[in-house]
């Protein structure tokens, strides 16, 4: 106790030291203006629209809300707002007082300008204190092909450099090495546990209802944490003020409507879009009788409701529902999602300081239910968040931003129920609960040492705290019950802490090339159990406790960043190298399913990452796209595997390249391609065999000691647009995915020949080959 | 238990466009030949003693002679198994219940032992059989189903075996469970691995298991059942044996019930 408390007081004491040095640079002969930054076709806030004083070659951009604030000297300027697809704005400097100055772009009224994949303005990847990140908005990647043609932002984001996509078709993916469950996801603040639909295929995000989203690559700011690998964070649309819209699009195999309209007009707005699949609307058409009777489909909404208040308050309000059922007759039974609700309240106390409060809650459940013996047996489990967040961003002036706040999250556990009747085969079953609490304060300063230099460092300290009621098990080497305490609501089972440091220095060298480096520490409170491949429901989460400790992480990256041609071409250099401690994974054989000691099915260790990512994108003319290439190693150790000896982790992957390519060809057509390659996952397959009472029986010798075969892929896309009827807009979109047809291997399989069983063979099952499709777009 | 294999229809449903299933080359490792113990105690005590091969070698197993085979129950008494056949060591002890029992197995000087407590017998109350329900992948015949009286707060592990009379389970399904759930239940346990028809006479057997045999069988169809979507780490089954032998020194009692079909 007697060093934490040590800890704490000299963080404190940092904390002072900060706050004063910054204090220093407030002078008075100085003019602040701020406001909101918005689309003056839909009225929505404009997220990283970027304001730029010439004269004084500094600037800065909007926020999450689309809100700015900058503060100069007295004198005459031009102060320009940009943002990309928009035309740029000029104000005159006489016209600035000190006030607040609410800002509308145009849309740029080429329709050439609409495809440039770039959602960053010009240079900023050079200017701004921070790597590892990338943003985009779905409406700068529609052209890329996917699977059924269903626009997915995380299918994309899988296209990065440093971002690996999960197995075949799913919406898993790797950031640098780290698990499924080492990125937080976010949405409208509010956390998603599970991003999949139809056992992965789609992810939950309806592109329709997306406005922006922003990947943070282990780097993220102090505002940001509770994983380890990633933040992406993912803003709904605040649905257009200006006027009635609907929108939607019509698939092989779902379908997506979009309504947005004013409340009071420029005053709110909201959106309501929903998707629903009918993928199992053709099993009617199967002979198989299983394939009939069987239910698969998911659906879901987004609504979001905003109202400006006043100048100084406005509110918003945004939920997302998302549902998925697999039905087979009266054999098996699956369903799952997400429910989120977020609150938020932005304020802006003065032109220099802006506040947003969230409260959010956030629901995962997932059940199934299987045939046994004649029983339906219903297994249900599921998370529950309470968050509440409080965020600051004070503008000191233009080259200090400071940002707090504090952050509280209640999590509930429900890892596993049986509800069964009196006659039932089964007995009712209620595993242990789980409750516990997270908390965070976090200040991040961003600060232009000079022209050249520019610095965003912070510290995040984050607590968790798991609570009674609990019966809390020890166990021996034998995984044993060997104490038992048990433990009355409220009081506390036990508690973690941690403080993560995090920096960014740029060092621009001249207006086309910057240095980066960056380090940072992450902690990660709650963890996914998975023992598939796949991201199947059953996964278990479950949360620090006093068998298991939190994870933590520290990243060092460093990068170098060129701009040429005018900016036309992107491109950059990182390397990076990670640390994990406390890592988790199962132990052979174990047993999950039900289980009240799970925690004594775990093995702990440690992880290492390192890699260098290439990238280089074009961003504008008939042409653009981008290649991505990284080189990378992941490795795990554990005690209890392969006696402690670092073994590759199954996302280990030595090479993954992405090309995509756009391109304009005429008025009406735009054509797209991409081609993706990586070396196959890490992989245990069998070495030997045995025979034991009639079964063969494999045997293993090393943990992931084989690989997959290399993974590749040509998708195709074509998108036709006719001309706008009056308000009717249209497009047709048409893809190959897998256009040459490669058989990527979903899974290996070993097993006996069918007419001579002992002779084993490997079987491979790919899932998509050449699958064509068509979707309709439209907008009024 | 099942929930692999039904994920693995859904997989199958769920890509049914273009899915397909191919046998490819792979490169395996060639190891070592290491040492197999197939022990099991029920009314007798067979060993079978054997080396596995490298995976893609066709399936015959060399059988280790010459090994001194003893088993010894926890009274101390101890017996030497006899060689009956190259590589199998076999005598006729009836495994008591409740006792436990510790196989040792010497060959070039190299000890591997196993201990494994005698599981107490649950007897099947009764077989049934009812028409196959239509949501099976499988129509015409008739299914059976196992009845039986799980013994109240005592830990059993189960194992059953079904089958034509005079004829193995042609798939030879491991289908094993315990009572965790179902704890001093009737259980009816229904066989849905195949079907039967008229005129056939089935057997069925209940095996109740010691702990250890359980575990062994649990992680073995954990292999097997991981389907299409394929075990995340897949391993080898967890033994009773020391020294790195493969295999298991299992115990199990047998109730065994048969039934003629008619409609």
């Amino acid at each position: 106790m007697k060093n934490s408390s040590k800890t704490e007081n000299r963080l404190v004491f940092f904390l002072m030291l900060f706050l004063t040095s910054i204090t220093s640079v407030f002078a008075d002969d100085n003019i602040t203006i701020s406001g909101y930054v918005k689309s003056a076709e839909t009225g929505e806030g404009l997220i990283g629209s970027t304001i730029y004083v010439e004269e004084l070659k500094t600037g800065t951009a909007t926020n999450a809300y689309g809100f700015y604030s900058l503060t100069l000297p007295k004198g005459n300027y031009t102060v320009r707002y940009s943002y990309i697809g928009y035309e740029n704005v000029s104000v005159p400097s006489e016209r600035i007082t000190d006030n607040t100055k609410d800002i509308e772009l145009q849309p740029a009224s080429t329709e050439m300008d609409e495809i440039v994949i770039r959602s960053e303005a010009e240079d900023k990847n050079i200017r701004k204190a921070q790597m590892g990140v990338t943003k985009l908005s779905p409406k700068e990647t529609k052209m890329i092909p996917v699977i059924l043609g269903e626009q997915d932002i995380l299918k994309t984001i899988q296209l990065l450099p440093g971002v690996s996509s999960g197995i075949e078709g799913t919406s898993g993916f790797y950031v640098r090495g780290g698990g499924v469950d080492q990125n937080l996801i976010i949405l409208d603040e509010a956390p998603v546990y599970s991003a999949s639909h139809l056992m992965g295929f789609f992810s939950v995000f309806n592109s329709d209802a997306i406005k922006d989203l922003e990947l943070y690559k282990g780097n993220a700011p102090a505002n940001y944490g509770g994983r380890l690998s990633s933040i992406l964070n993912i803003q709904m649309n605040d649905g257009n003020s200006k006027k009635f819209t609907t929108s939607g699009g019509l698939g092989l195999l779902s379908s997506r409507l979009t309504l947005e309209s004013p409340i009071v007009k420029d005053k709110g707005s909201f959106i309501i879009s929903g998707r629903r699949s009918y993928a199992d609307m053709f099993m009617v058409f199967s002979k198989d009788r299983t394939q009939q009777k069987t239910d698969l489909y998911f659906y879901d909404l987004n609504a979001k409701a905003n109202y400006k208040i006043n100048d100084n308050n406005r509110i918003y309000l945004s939920g997302y529902l998302g549902r998925d059922v697999f039905n087979i007759d009266e054999l098996f039974a699956l369903k799952w999602g997400n429910k989120t609700g977020t609150f938020r309240w932005n304020h802006v106390f003065n032109n220099k300081l802006f506040l947003n409060s969230s409260l959010i809650y956030s629901d995962y459940d997932y059940g199934f239910g299987y045939n046994f013996s004649d029983n339906m047996i219903y297994i249900k489990s599921g998370i529950r968040d309470i968050n509440w967040k409080e965020d600051f961003q004070y503008y000191i002036n233009s080259n200090n931003t400071l940002k707090f706040g504090v952050n509280a999250i209640y999590h509930y556990y429900q890892p596993g129920k049986i509800n069964a009747d009196k006659d039932d085969l089964f007995n009712s079953l209620l595993m242990n609960e789980k409750h516990a609490f997270e908390g965070a304060f976090y200040v991040s300063h961003n600060w232009n040492i000079s022209d050249k230099i520019k610095v965003t460092y912070g510290l995040r300290y984050s607590g968790f705290m798991a609570v009674g009621p609990d019966t809390v098990y020890t166990y021996n080497e034998k995984d044993e019950r060997v104490n038992t305490e048990v433990f009355s609501e409220g009081e506390v089972v036990k508690k973690y802490k941690n403080i993560e440091p995090r920096a960014t220095f740029n060092i621009i060298l001249n207006k086309r090339n910057s240095i980066k480096f960056s380090y940072a520490r992450n902690a990660q409170y709650v963890h996914l159990l998975s023992n598939s491949s796949a991201s199947l429901p059953t996964d278990l989460w479950i949360p620090s406790s006093k068998n298991v400790k939190p994870q933590v992480a520290d990243q060092l990256a460093l990068g170098f960043y060129k701009n040429f041609n005018n900016n036309m071409f992107e491109t950059s250099i990182e390397v990076y190298h990670k640390d994990l401690m406390n890592q988790i994974d199962y132990q052979n054989g174990a047993e999950i399913l039900l289980n009240d000691d799970v925690e004594s099915q775990l093995v702990f260790g440690k992880g290492r990452a390192y890699g260098l990512e290439l990238y280089i994108k074009k961003q504008t003319g008939k042409l653009t796209g981008w290649i991505g290439y990284t080189l990378s190693r992941t490795e795990k150790s554990m005690d209890e595997i392969d006696n402690g000896n670092w073994f590759p982790a199954k996302q280990d992957r030595t090479h993954d390249i992405s090309v995509v390519g756009m391109y304009q060809l005429n008025e009406k057509w735009n054509l797209s391609a991409n081609w993706v390659y990586n070396t196959g996952n890490a992989v245990t397959f069998p070495s030997g065999k045995y025979t034991l009472d009639g079964f063969t029986v494999p045997v293993y010798t090393k943990r992931n000691g084989y690989r997959m075969p290399d993974y590749h892929r040509l998708d195709l896309g074509a998108t036709y647009t006719p001309k706008k009827k009056k308000r009717f807009e249209s497009s047709w979109n048409f893809s190959i995915y897998n256009a040459y047809g490669r058989r990527n291997a979903f899974s290996i399989t070993f097993q006996g020949n069918e007419n001579n069983p002992t002779q084993t063979e490997a079987m491979r099952l790919a899932l998509f080959q050449m699958i064509p499709s068509v979707t309709y777009n439209f907008k009024f | 238990m099942k929930t692999i294999k039904v994920f693995t229809i859904i997989f199958s449903l769920a890509v049914l466009f273009t899915a397909c299933q191919d046998v490819i080359d792979i490169d395996l490792d060639s190891i070592e030949p290491k040492l197999v113990i197939d022990g099991v105690i029920t009314d007798s005590v067979v060993v079978k003693i054997s080396k596995s091969t490298d995976y893609f070698e066709p399936g015959i197993y060399p059988p280790v002679s010459n090994a001194i085979v003893t088993v010894t129950d926890n009274s101390g008494n101890l017996f030497q198994l006899e060689e009956i056949s190259p590589g199998i060591y076999s005598e006729n002890h009836m495994g008591v219940e409740g006792n436990g029992y510790t196989l040792d197995v010497e060959i070039n000087n190299e000890i591997y032992t196993g201990s494994v407590e005698m599981p107490h017998k649950v007897t099947i109350d009764s077989i049934s059989i009812e028409p196959t329900p239509d949501y099976m992948e499988f129509s015409g015949g008739y299914i059976v189903n196992c009845h039986l009286q799980d013994s109240a707060d005592v830990e059993n592990y189960y194992r059953l075996k079904v089958s034509k009379l005079n004829e193995t389970d042609p798939e030879n399904v491991l289908c094993v469970f315990d009572d965790a759930f179902v704890d001093g239940n009737e259980i009816s346990m229904q066989w849905d691995n195949n079907q039967f028809f008229e005129q056939d006479t089935v057997v069925v057997e209940l095996q109740t298991l010691a702990k250890s045999t359980y575990e062994y069988y649990r992680t073995l169809s954990s292999i097997f059942e991981s389907g299409m979507i394929g075990n995340a780490n897949p391993a080898n089954p967890i033994t009773n044996l020391s020294n790195g032998a493969l295999g298991y020194f299992g115990a199990y009692t047998v109730s065994r019930d048969t039934i003629i079909i008619l409609p």
